[in-house]
């Protein structure tokens, strides 16, 4: 069955680790939805966007290059390199302790939330992995990640601009909380940390003809290597 | 461009690219390189990600910067993450209020 390993506490964290998500989210959707309405997308189009999507730095650059009349090929390459993440976050997700049950339907399903901030949750949990955790995750988030480019969208004009700013620092801020607390607890996971951001911020610097998608790949997997290198990670007994 | 092609690139390109790593790698990695390079790789991502985009996505860098400090240090102590989110734009909101901007030059 498919949720035959499902524990009866894991819905309840579902929905908890959920709403900071579903927060978040939301404020940072109304911005997308803003910038959708500056682009020529309509409410509807906007929240079908997001709703089918849940990224938010993909519909981003695809709201631009849809403003820019960049054209179907520029628009597929981008989103492959900007999304390219999640393929290496699948990968890590899959070393997880997944709940009984648990097969390649699940793994269908779960798939389509696998955003930065669900996949940082997952990661980090400590029990075994069920559809019974990943779908209240999942649902919470994807609602209001649709509403709040809907409402965005509806009430682009009308929004004060000075709220706009601190708006945009929420998904970030969100994304620190992730890193932050984890690279206070195990030192090389703050030297892969800073080691990627040195080397992010030097391409963006020194060598801005490599764009973000790109910068983003080529940064963690170099930090992350020689964080492999220098700092092994046990394995876990039972293995090699 | 048609917004629905637009649309149906973007959502079957992020689908596919999340489905089928995710979806068909099943084996627990024997490397210990390996395994150890896909426990880093999350935070390393979420870093490159994060440095240096987040200087610029206020109206001015200093806001952006403060409050970044303030993220960390808020979600270090172990405050929960939509109050470390929603205090890091009310640091943004407040000095970019006008007093704040005259004594900093913009």
């Amino acid at each position: 069955m498919i949720c035959s390993g499902c524990k009866k506490s894991d819905f309840k964290d579902g929905i908890i680790s959920s709403i900071p998500i579903m927060l978040g989210y939301f404020f940072v959707s109304v911005g997308v939805g803003i910038y959708a309405n500056k682009n020529t997308i309509t409410p509807l189009q906007a929240a079908l966007m997001s709703f089918t999507n849940l990224t938010s730095a993909g519909e981003i650059s695809a709201i631009k290059i849809f403003g820019e009349k960049g054209g179907y090929i520029e628009l597929l390459l981008s989103q492959i390199v900007i999304n390219a993440r999640y393929a290496l976050m699948g990968i890590s997700l899959s070393q997880k302790d997944f709940a009984k049950g648990f097969g390649a339907k699940s793994r269908a399903i779960t798939s389509y939330g696998i955003t930065d901030e669900i996949f940082a949750v997952i990661i980090n949990k400590k029990t075994q992995i069920s559809l019974a955790f990943t779908i209240p995750l999942i649902a919470g988030p994807v609602l209001s990640w649709t509403a709040g480019t809907l409402i965005g969208n509806i009430f682009a004009s009308s929004l004060p601009e000075n709220f706009i700013s601190p708006l945009s620092i929420l998904i970030y801020a969100m994304l620190i909380s992730i890193i932050a607390p984890e690279s206070k607890k195990n030192k090389p996971v703050m030297f892969a940390c800073l080691f990627a951001a040195l080397l992010s911020t030097t391409i963006f610097f020194f060598a801005k003809f490599i764009t973000s998608g790109y910068s983003i790949i080529i940064s963690s997997i170099i930090a992350s290597s020689l964080c492999a290198i220098l700092f092994p990670k046990e394995l876990k007994e039972g293995e090699v | 461009m048609n917004i629905y092609i637009t649309i149906l690139i973007m959502c079957t390109s992020t689908y596919l690219i999340r489905m089928i790593p995710f979806t068909l790698f099943r084996k627990k990695i024997k490397s210990r390189f390996l395994y150890s390079l896909f426990y880093y790789m999350p935070y390393a991502i979420l870093s490159s990600m994060v440095f240096p985009s987040v200087l610029y996505c206020t109206s001015n860098i200093y806001s952006a910067l403060i409050a970044s400090v303030v993220a960390i240090v808020l979600s270090v102590v172990k405050i929960p993450m939509a109050v470390v989110s929603i205090m890091s734009a009310g640091v943004v909101f407040i000095i970019e209020q006008a007093p704040f901007s005259y004594f900093s030059g913009l």
